[in-house]
């Protein structure tokens, strides 16, 4: 079995919208059915953190943290 | 009345007479209870099948000639396969006879026959995903499993049985020295449906990550399994644990996670932040934290059932963290809630992570798709 790789969908604001299991090559087939911008995410990698939805992009350092809490 | 051999000068009765009338206009009708052989007296009769456990009618050679024709229905709650003996027997469909499935056996030599079904509604057949061969309760199965994003292709419209799981949510998350909840296993939905002939999308709802929920897994637009949610923890509104396909478990006196599907189960929650709530996995809810100890997980279920094989569990909850003792993984496909950072990740399909202690919570389990047809 492949190894199974995950994208992110961030807004314009580098907040992660969605987290797919999903290969690059079937995004690109697939545009209708993956708009906007799509960066790929880690599970297992060292100094790598897995997106979630709500965390923000970091492009810098191509990797992404979970905001600050929201206090209710 | 099976057909007769006539000799010259035979005087036929009333009796006689009635009986093959009877059989022209409504077959003969043979009643079988169990699995059973076909003999040369079923040609040109309706062979019934009416049982509740799985039968076969076993189909040999020798017995018929060309052109040579005999119907089999079934009746009953077991599926009843046509099976093929010494003689061949060829289809367009599936020899798999549901309840009120049956058709024609019509045979093209003394070896070999054709299967026409007709009437009931037979299985289907698709391709995606990666495909096996499986039996579960002496019925043979084709198995396709989904474990990322792509299409299903229906390749003739038909029954199948479909078993979703969504993603599990993620282990609560802290910054505080403080200790935080379990994330709530993914939704499981299980259901026998009919598809037409056609490519459905598949999403598989990829797991949540420390903090945030499992997301939704689906194949088209009207079949889904929601996400799990996620535990609560400092960096998440104060300890509320989220609701999803089972719900997070809690901290800081914070409402727990609600299960917000069918199936499901509620997170735990916990009256203060050493000790924090389970979250609910599918087979059961997660247990409340208390004093310095993590809630336990939920229990997940086993899908083996479903799939065949040995013990598979599926869905279950991620332990609370705790500052002393984590929160017990059990004996159900759970993960233990953690005394440090970060916390354990989830080990089963749509399982949910476990919380941490001052730190980030384990992430919850990948959703997956099984469709299953009869071959």
């Amino acid at each position: 079995m492949n190894e199974l790789t995950y994208f992110a969908q961030i807004d314009e604001n580098n907040v992660v919208l969605a987290v797919h299991i999903v290969s690059r090559e079937f995004i690109d087939e697939n545009p209708e059915r993956y708009p906007g911008l799509w960066v790929e995410t880690y599970r297992d990698a060292p100094n790598k953190t897995y997106a979630g939805e709500g965390y923000v992009y970091d492009p810098k350092e191509n990797d992404f943290y979970l905001p600050k809490p929201i206090e209710i | 009345m099976a057909i007769q051999d006539f000799v010259a000068n035979q005087i036929l009765t009333a009796s006689q007479m009635d009986t093959l009338q009877a059989n022209d206009y409504n077959w003969t009708v043979s009643t079988k209870t169990a699995s059973y052989v076909l003999t040369a007296a079923d040609k040109g009769t309706r062979v019934v099948m009416n049982s509740a456990s799985n039968t076969t009618i076993t189909v040999n050679t020798g017995l018929f000639n060309a052109s040579d024709t005999l119907q089999i229905i079934n009746i009953g709650t077991g599926t009843c396969t046509v099976t093929a003996g010494t003689a061949t027997v060829t289809v367009n469909g599936s020899l798999a006879l549901t309840q009120w499935g049956g058709g024609t056996l019509y045979f093209t030599s003394a070896s070999a026959s054709i299967f026409f079904p007709s009437g009931g509604i037979s299985y289907g057949t698709a391709t995606g995903g990666s495909s096996s061969s499986i039996t579960v309760g002496g019925i043979n199965y084709t198995l396709l499993t989904f474990t990322s994003d792509t299409n299903l292709v229906v390749t003739r419209g038909g029954l199948f049985d479909i078993y979703l799981v969504g993603g599990g949510g993620g282990g609560g998350t802290s910054g505080d020295g403080n200790s935080y909840a379990g994330g709530g296993a993914g939704q499981i939905v299980q259901m026998t449906n009919y598809l037409d002939a056609a490519t459905y999308v598949v999403d598989i709802g990829a797991a949540g990550a420390g903090g945030s929920s499992g997301l939704r897994t689906s194949i088209g637009t009207t079949i889904s399994a929601a996400g799990g949610g996620r535990g609560g923890g400092y960096l998440n509104a104060s300890g509320l644990g989220i609701n999803g396909g089972s719900g997070g478990g809690s901290t800081q006196a914070a409402p727990a996670g609600v299960a917000m599907a069918l199936g499901g189960n509620n997170g735990g929650g916990s009256a203060g932040n050493s000790g924090s709530g389970g979250g609910g996995g599918a087979g059961s809810a997660g247990g409340a934290g208390s004093g310095t100890t993590g809630g336990a997980a939920g229990n997940g279920v086993d899908v083996s059932s479903f799939i065949g094989g040995s013990t598979l569990w599926v869905s279950a909850g991620g332990g609370g963290g705790g500052s002393a003792t984590g929160g017990a993984a059990g004996s159900a496909g759970g993960v233990a809630g953690r005394t440090t950072s970060p916390g354990n990740n989830a080990t089963v399909s749509g399982g949910g992570g476990g919380g941490a202690t001052n730190g980030t919570g384990g992430s919850g389990g990948n959703g997956i798709i099984y469709v299953r047809f009869r071959t």
